[in-house]
C-alpha cells in the first residue's frame, strides 16, 4: 500500500540542523569550556558520517529490498492509519533497542557499530561518526520482522530516519538533566552512560528515542555525576585514519578467525561477546565489570573492618 | 533544489565542502589540544592496570612511551591529539624491532599503526631481549 503523503528525505533535510548545531555547540565549548572538541577528532567524525552516507547509496539499496522482499510475506495489511502510525513508532523503537544491544553484545554487529564509539570525546559531531558496513554486516534484520508483521517499509524507514535525526541532538555534554523527561526519553545524560567506558557503566542504555525499554529489560543506568565519565572502547584506537577506524574490527575478526583451531572457536571469535577467547586471556564487558565490583566489594569490606 | 537534494551524489559533495568548513572552524576556535605522555603519565596508565613500571622510554615531544612493566608485559602508550591510546601485550604480543636509533612496535591491531620511538641513548639491554625474542 502506497503511503498517503510524500514521505520527505528526513536525514537530508535534517543536515542543515545538524550543522547549525554542530557550530552552535563548538561556540558554546569555546565560551564555557563545558564539553570537548578536538579539530582532528572532529574531522574523523565527521569523514566517518560521510562515508556512512556514501555507502548507503551504494548499498542501501539492499537492505531496503530485504524489506520488500519480506513485506510480500506480511502477516497483515497493516496500511497507513493512526493507529499503526503510533504502534509503528514503538515496534520500530524496539527493534531499534534490540538491534543496538545486540550491536554491543555480538561481535559481528559490533565490528560495524564499534565505530560510532571509537571517539575519546563526546560531543554533536560523535552522533555521525557511523559505520561504513552497517548494511553489508546485516543490521538491518532486525527491522525485518516488523515488514513481516505488516508495517509498510516506507514507514518503517521513515520512523528509522525520525529515530536517527532524534539520537543526533543527544550526543553532548552541554545538556545535563531533563527533569521529568529522564523517565520517558533518551536523553544527553542517559546516552553519555551509553557512551561511557567506566566499567559500571558498559553495556547499558542501548535506547533509541524512548528509555523504557531499558527500564524494561534491566539495561538502564543513570548518571553518577561522582564518577566522571571516560568514552571511547576499552582498546581505544590510536589512529584518526578513516580506513583504519572502519574496518580495524573487520580485520580483528578475519585474524582471529583465520587462526582459530576449531568450529567452536570460529563460532566464539564471530558471534561471542567482543572480547571473546577461547582461553578467557581477553577483556569482555562482562570480565570488565566483574573485576570491577569485585574491587568494590573489597574497597567496601576494607571501609567496614577500619570502621 | 528539490531535484538537487534527490540526488544523493550532489548531497554528499555539498556534505564534503561543508564537512571541510566545519573543520577549519574548529581549528580556528583552537581545538588543537595535545596530550603529552611523561614518566609520571605512564605511571599512572600502569597504575590503572594494577602494575607498576620497571623501566620506561618516552619519546622526547611526549608523544609515545614503552614500559617495561612488573609483570614482565609491555605497555605501549601513543598520544592522540588530546587523548591517550595503551596497549599491554605480552612479550610476544608485538613485533619489536630495535636500532641503534629507534625501536619500532608493530601490532596484528590495524587499529594501533606501528609506533616509532627514537632513541636517545643505546637500547636497554631488557628491550634488545625481547627484540631478540628473550
Amino acid at each position: 500500500m502506497e503511503p498517503p503523503f510524500e514521505i520527505p528525505p528526513i536525514i537530508t533535510y535534517a543536515v542543515p540542523a545538524f550543522v547549525a548545531l554542530i557550530i552552535i555547540e563548538m561556540i558554546y565549548v569555546r565560551v564555557t569550556r563545558k564539553g570537548r572538541y578536538q579539530f582532528e577528532d572532529a574531522a574523523t567524525s565527521l569523514a566517518m558520517g560521510l562515508g556512512n552516507q556514501v555507502s548507503k547509496v551504494l548499498v542501501g539499496g539492499l537492505a531496503v529490498a530485504a524489506y520488500y522482499w519480506v513485506y510480500q510475506f506480511r502477516v497483515f495489511d497493516l496500511g497507513w492509519t493512526w493507529p499503526v502510525l503510533v504502534a509503528c513508532f514503538f515496534a520500530e523503537d524496539l527493534a531499534y533497542y534490540w538491534m543496538h544491544r545486540i550491536s554491543h553484545e555480538r561481535r559481528w554487529f559490533w565490528a560495524s557499530h564499534v565505530i560510532h564509539h571509537s571517539s575519546q570525546h563526546y560531543n554533536l559531531t560523535t552522533a555521525l561518526r557511523q559505520t561504513w558496513t552497517g548494511v553489508l554486516g546485516l543490521s538491518f534484520i532486525f527491522w525485518l520482522p516488523l515488514v513481516y508483521i505488516g508495517f509498510p517499509p516506507e514507514m518503517v524507514l521513515m520512523f528509522s530516519a525520525i529515530s536517527l535525526v532524534y539520537q543526533f541532538w543527544i550526543h553532548t555534554e552541554a545538556i545535563d538533566r531533563l527533569g521529568p523527561l529522564e523517565w520517558v526519553l533518551n536523553t544527553p545524560s542517559h546516552h553519555r552512560v551509553h557512551h561511557a567506558i567506566n566499567p559500571r557503566y558498559l553495556d547499558a542504555n542501548y535506547a533509541g528515542v524512548l528509555i523504557i525499554w531499558d527500564r524494561l529489560f534491566g539495561t538502564f543506568i543513570p548518571e553518577d555525576d561522582k564518577d566522571q565519565i571516560r568514552y571511547g572502547i576499552i582498546s581505544q584506537l590510536g589512529t584518526f585514519n578513516p580506513f583504519r577506524v572502519a574496518f580495524h574490527e573487520w580485520a580483528g575478526i578475519w585474524r582471529d578467525v583465520t587462526h582459530a583451531k576449531s568450529v567452536r572457536e570460529v563460532w566464539g571469535y564471530m558471534f561471542g561477546p567482543p572480547g571473546w577467547s577461547p582461553d578467557g586471556s581477553r577483556k569482555t564487558s562482562a570480565s570488565l565489570k566483574a573485576a570491577w565490583a569485585a574491587r568494590q566489594r573489597d574497597a567496601n569490606a576494607a571501609a567496614v573492618a577500619a570502621e | 533544489m528539490k531535484a538537487l537534494v534527490s540526488d544523493p551524489w550532489v548531497v554528499n559533495a555539498a556534505s564534503a565542502v561543508v564537512v571541510g568548513l566545519m573543520v577549519g572552524l574548529a581549528a580556528l576556535l583552537g581545538f588543537r589540544q595535545r596530550s603529552r605522555l611523561d614518566r609520571a603519565a605512564v605511571e599512572a596508565l600502569a597504575t590503572g592496570e594494577g602494575q607498576t613500571v620497571q623501566d620506561a622510554l618516552i619519546a622526547s615531544n611526549g608523544s609515545a612511551a614503552l614500559a617495561l612493566l612488573s609483570s614482565g608485559a609491555l605497555l605501549i602508550a601513543r598520544t592522540l591529539a588530546d587523548g591517550v591510546s595503551v596497549r599491554i601485550v605480552s612479550a610476544g604480543g608485538a613485533r619489536l624491532q630495535v636500532t641503534p636509533r629507534k625501536v619500532t612496535i608493530a601490532f596484528a591491531d590495524i587499529g594501533f599503526p606501528p609506533l616509532h620511538l627514537p632513541l636517545k641513548a643505546a637500547p636497554p639491554a631488557w628491550l634488545v631481549a625481547l627484540a631478540q625474542g628473550g
